[in-house]
């Protein structure tokens, strides 16, 4: 080819005279033009037409989009408020606890050292060596919190994800463990620690079914702590942060961080007494047991005048702070023969029964108890009165049934009664006859007045009202539902009920409303909201509750009730045995008692269920009353409520053994006659080195102390069996050997017919003279 | 006129001074400043977002330096820059001599590129010693250089098959043909744009071209609706969030999300800027979002930071060097350096368009780096000397140049 090379610095503006030096042609200038436009619409005007779509049209999606991804937003859970019973001792607690989540996205760019069977991160190829580290993660983590190995290593690879959850509640000492193992290893960036918490309860079972309890997420799932949930729980707060593309924290100059702070919950001040409730559940408990009660029992301690609960007990029940564990042991062992999905439904039904309250949630039919409410109708209508007197036949005929409406004392009949003692005998005729004489629109206006047919809208979760009641027009049609349900039967109540109705006698004839909660405080403790007893309506006169209560008390001081008798403190209250009309068994009965104390100026009103105790007296007064009368017994003192003694009482009070060791036998007999006690003094020392019974030791009135001067010649007797004996008989056999006895269920020598059931010391026990031997009394209530 | 007044106040300058002047701005020796002028905002602009866009990444990639990729394309650039101004000064014309030995060269490491070890099966770089390049960056100016030499060359032939058409378009399809085995799909889009944009610029009759380009569009639909090539790559462009969602199942077992990933976060970024951008550094996707902000994806951070007016003030001073470019072929005093600098103004536009369009997902992502802004150390040399060879052919050209 002949080119010739010009030279760079020519200044001659002509062509060169070479094949190339002619001008491009005037069709190249107009393809280059055409090109050129063509490359300029095509491209860079669609680019900007793209442009303008994603950036001027879209921008907000995609920037919303965009930020989803650069924030990251952490939720920070609210503290749980607490429940706090009446005197503000806890009784749930939110205690600080820890979730550990793993960011998978990070674990590549942690400076991971250290890793088992690899000496230097450099000898292997990054993706073997995060293979490895991925494993040596699974393994320690599944050890750590005893999990699955498989599933955290499945986690350790989802790699765009940063919010993989490892464990949740991990405790203070794991948590601590926990960071060490992940800064020994370089692996922090790769995992956060999310402050949480834990709900516990520190009185373990105490009042469970009232509290409920929450589930792992936080949530109220039974009881106040589901009724109070969204009081309880507060607001969680979030963290937002800007975060870079592998979940790290973006530089300063980017940093974006907005904080919502979590708004702790709310406490709650319940009306719930932990000692009352504590008393409720241990004598419920014992009876449930003792009786071999199958359906579990109920008790409630109701403030009179207010409606405040002071404590409700289910028992079985079951432990809030591990609610799943079945507690009843005969299901415990049922359970271990099933398998499968039998088990797994036996399981669920199993908790789901001990979480009930059954309290505010089962309905049973009242039986006796009812008749206060048909003897407080009578009065109020001036239906009759104390002195109305009614000749019991053994049965009643009624129209519409076709037998006679027998007495429970049927072949036996009460003969001619007034009205205090057909309500300590619990006639059913009489009760009939007061009811067909009130008619059937009296009777409904005061079955409803006195909430039977509502809610008691107390503030807990699963309140049922199951409606199993006579509707007006059929009390007005069957004249048999009438008269039955004048004596307690044919419909039913909810314990509740049947307690705020009985307050409703008691306190002057106000129905209140029920109420739990007292207080609502904010987490700094100030009162948010206060409950104020809520009266529903005037049912009854003060003048008729007044009539009633003394009516009751007398009982109790001497008649049908009398098991429920406390000393120092006059109890009203009526027992009833009422027969389960829904089971097969004709013999299951419920066995109860409902009363209230002091019954000149009603304060506390109890009620005790046992459904279906097996034992062979099945009574409402020998099962429930005494039951009872443990727990007036045992609150009343604590609820400031000051006993009343009679003379009677006074005498036979107890004493308490004042300290007379190491003293002259002189001083120290002067001392226990000054305690209202008597002084035996054995042996010829000049101190008294030993006494029985010791110091500190409750005994009756005039008991003998002995007073050892000598050591050596201790006497000792032989207890024998108290069990079966009447008061005087245990009194005289004590007094023989030279035994003190303290008389319990029962103090007062009201009766013969108490009998002695249980003693403290053991028959054929050889103990010192003078020790203290308690012995049990109880009625045999031959009522109903 | 700015001739005369630079004139006037340089006259009492040295002789090195009136030597430099008439070398860069004197109107019948001195090269375009416009073009010059725009080369320089572009190139600062682009050295500005690669660093914006990659100190990141380098700060968690490259052991905690920020500038290594800037360092690196800086010190480049500087090298380039120099090339460009000594290239400038010498007669294109001496390029006739190598448009053989150039296009030869090349297509011998396109060939050496396909024997270099490679992890992923991809093959479009050779490595000598230290440095590592691709060969296509190398074969798209060889390929330029020889079309312009055989148009110059055999202008009077060019519309007969024989001579005009067929040389030309085996010399194409060689070229083609290497880069797409490698594979490198817009860089075959690229090459054989530019090679038909030259051989019909160049006189070649316009319907065996258009046969050409239809027999290649109904190949490449075939080959994707048919035989079902690239489906996984379509389906990204075509629904980059279902991808993204995981909602669409992909031939080759990854997930939509990792195949989608750097489309949808630089849609994310882009979308971010809106009108007026985060403000120059505040790009959030740059952050460990967007892989490898520094090569392909420059633009979307750029984007990201100054909004859609920044983004088109960009794609305008192409547009202007383009056309400056244009200008300057117009002018050149003979074919040669008129093919020569619409060849090399060409592939700078196409390379801008087409990069754009896969940023903004106008166009399937296939891997093509944005002149100027993309981090590449030969690359950025091979560019600043392509533009030498047009800043050559400037000073020859018959126009106002400043």
């Amino acid at each position: 080819m002949d080119r010739k090379t010009p030279k760079t610095s020519s200044q001659d503006k002509e062509p060169r005279n070479t094949p190339t030096t002619r001008m491009p042609t005037r069709q190249m200038r107009v393809r280059a033009r055409i090109v050129l436009v063509m490359v300029a619409i095509v491209f860079l005007l669609a680019n900007i037409v793209k442009l303008c779509q994603l950036q001027l049209v879209e921008s907000e999606d995609w920037q919303k989009r965009a930020v989803s991804q650069q924030l990251s937003d952490t939720v920070v859970t609210a503290k749980r408020g607490p429940i706090y019973d009446a005197n503000m001792q806890p009784l749930a607690e939110s205690a600080d606890v820890w979730k550990i989540v793993m960011s998978p996205k990070n674990i590549a760019a942690c400076d991971w050292k250290d890793l088992e069977g690899v000496d230097k991160k450099e000898e292997l190829s990054d993706d073997k060596a995060l293979l490895l580290l991925r494993k040596r993660i699974a393994t320690d983590l599944a050890e750590m919190f005893t999990l699955d190995y498989d599933k955290i290593y499945e986690q350790t690879g989802k790699v765009h994800s940063q919010y993989e959850v490892i464990q949740s509640k991990v405790e203070y000492k794991e948590k601590t463990a926990f960071v060490e193992w992940a800064e020994k290893n370089g692996l922090s960036k790769a995992f956060y620690i999310i402050t949480d918490y834990k709900r516990y309860y520190p009185q373990g079972s105490l009042a469970s079914t009232v509290l409920g309890f929450t589930g792992t997420d936080n949530m109220g799932l039974e009881g106040l702590e589901a009724k109070y949930n969204s009081a309880l729980s507060g607001k969680p707060g979030r963290i937002v942060t800007a975060q870079n593309g592998i979940g790290d924290e973006m530089p300063t100059t980017m940093e974006y961080t907005k904080v919502v702070d979590a708004e702790d919950g709310y406490g709650l001040v319940t009306t719930i007494d932990s000692t009352v409730q504590m008393y409720t559940e241990k004598y419920l408990a014992e009876a449930v047991e003792a009786t071999g009660t199958l359906h579990r029992g109920v008790a409630i301690v109701m403030d009179v005048n207010t409606g405040a609960i002071l404590a409700m007990a289910t028992k079985g029940d079951y432990n809030p702070n591990d609610p799943f564990t079945v507690t009843d042991p005969t299901t415990q062992s049922l359970l271990a023969t099933l398998a499968g999905d039998e088990k797994s439904e036996a399981l669920y039904a199993a908790r789901q029964l001990q979480w009930r309250n059954k309290a505010i949630t089962d309905s049973y039919e009242p039986g006796s108890v009812f008749k206060v409410f048909t003897t407080a109708m009578a009065l109020e209508e001036g239906k009759a009165s104390e002195k109305t007197s009614y000749e019991c036949t053994n049965s009643l005929k009624v129209e519409g049934w076709p037998k006679p409406i027998r007495c429970h004392v049927y072949p036996n009949k009460h003969g001619v009664l007034d009205l205090p003692e057909a309500i300590s005998k619990s006639c059913n005729p009489y009760f009939m006859r007061l009811g067909l004489d009130l008619g059937a629109e009296t009777f409904f206006k005061y079955f409803n007045g006195f909430g039977f047919t509502e809610k008691t809208g107390v503030d807990m979760n699963g309140e049922q009202n199951n409606g199993i009641y006579h509707s007006l027009k059929t009390l007005q049609d069957s004249q048999a539902s009438l008269a039955t349900a004048s004596f307690g039967q044919t419909f039913q109540v909810t314990p509740l009920q049947m307690i705020t109705a009985m307050s409703a006698v008691a306190n002057g004839g106000k129905l209140m409303t029920p109420y739990v909660v007292s207080k609502v405080l904010d987490a700094e403790g100030n009162v948010i909201s206060e409950t104020t007893p809520k009266m529903k309506r005037q049912i009854i006169s003060k003048e008729t509750s007044q009539r009633i209560c003394k009516i009751l008390g007398d009982i109790v001081n001497g008649g049908g009730s009398k098991n429920a008798y406390v000393a120092g403190y006059r109890v009203a209250g009526k027992t009833g045995t009422s027969e389960k009309r829904a089971t097969a068994n004709e013999d299951d009965v419920i066995a109860s008692f409902s009363g209230f104390a002091p019954a000149d100026d009603p304060q506390v009103a109890v009620l005790v269920l046992l459904d279906d105790p097996q034992t062979d007296i099945r009574y409402g007064g020998t099962l429930s009353a005494p039951v009872a009368q443990k727990i007036f017994d045992s609150i009343l003192p604590h609820l400031g409520i000051e006993p009343s003694y009679t003379e009677e009482e006074l005498s036979s009070l107890s004493r308490i053994t004042p300290d007379v060791t190491n003293q002259s036998p002189a001083v120290a007999q002067n001392k226990i006659a000054n305690a209202g006690l008597k002084a035996t003094i054995v042996g010829n020392g000049d101190t008294v080195v030993m006494q029985v019974p010791e110091a500190g030791q409750t005994i009756p009135a005039g008991g003998t102390v002995l007073l050892y001067t000598e050591t050596t010649d201790a006497q000792m007797v032989t207890v024998p069996d108290f069990t079966g004996l009447t008061v005087t008989e245990v009194n005289a056999r004590a007094a023989q050997l030279g035994l003190n006895v303290q008389l319990t269920g029962l103090v007062s020598g009201s009766g013969e017919a108490a009998l002695s059931n249980r003693q403290s010391v053991k028959e054929g026990e050889r103990v010192f003279k003078g020790t203290v031997v308690e012995v049990n009394f109880y009625y045999q209530t031959t009522s109903e | 006129m700015a001739v005369e007044r630079s004139a006037s106040r340089r006259s009492d300058g040295s002789d090195r001074g009136r030597q430099l002047r008439r070398k860069f701005f004197n109107l019948a020796t001195g090269f375009d400043m416009n073009f010059f002028v725009l080369l320089m905002v572009i190139l600062i602009i682009g050295l500005a977002t690669l660093y914006s866009a990659s100190h990141v990444y380098a700060f968690n990639y490259n052991g905690g330096d920020s500038f290594f990729y800037i360092r690196k394309q800086g010190l480049f650039a500087a090298f380039g820059l120099v090339a460009m101004l000594g290239i400038s000064m010498v007669d294109y014309h001496v390029l006739h001599r190598f448009a053989w030995i150039a296009w030869l060269g090349s297509i011998g490491l396109l060939v050496l590129a396909l024997f270099m070890p490679s992890e992923t099966g991809i093959r479009r770089w050779v490595q000598v010693g230290s440095i590592t390049f691709q060969p296509s960056e190398i074969a798209k100016f060889a390929l330029v250089l020889l079309f312009a030499h055989l148009i110059s060359l055999n202008h009077k032939k060019m519309k007969t098959f024989g001579v005009g058409f067929l040389p030309l378009f085996g010399i194409l399809i060689v070229t083609c043909g290497l880069v797409v085995i490698e594979p490198h799909l817009s860089g075959t889009l690229l090459i054989a744009i530019l090679g038909f944009s030259m051989m019909y610029i160049g006189g070649v009759r316009g319907w065996y071209l258009l046969a050409v380009v239809v027999a290649g569009v109904v190949g490449v639909v075939f080959m994707v609706l048919v035989l079902g090539y690239e489906q996984d790559r379509i389906a990204v462009w075509l629904h980059p969030m279902e991808s993204f969602a995981n909602e669409i199942t992909f031939a080759d077992g990854m997930s939509g999300r990792d195949h989608a990933w750097q489309t949808v976060q630089s849609l994310f970024a882009i979308g971010s800027g809106g009108l007026l951008g985060q403000g120059p550094g505040n790009s959030r996707q740059k952050h460990l979002f967007l892989p490898e902000p520094q090569n392909d994806f420059v633009f979307a951070v750029f984007c990201e930071e100054m909004g859609f007016v920044g983004a088109v003030l960009v794609l305008l001073l192409f547009a202007l060097l383009m056309w400056r470019g244009f200008k300057i072929a117009m002018k050149a005093p003979d074919k040669f350096g008129c093919m020569l600098a619409l060849g090399l103004t060409l592939q700078i536009g196409i390379q801008v368009a087409i990069n754009v369009a896969v940023v903004t997902n106008l166009f399937p992502n296939t891997g093509i780096s944005l002149p100027f802004f993309s981090y590449g150390g030969t690359s950025i040399l091979m560019l600043m000397a392509q533009m030498g060879v047009v800043l050559s052919v400037s000073r020859q050209s018959r126009m106002e140049k400043i």
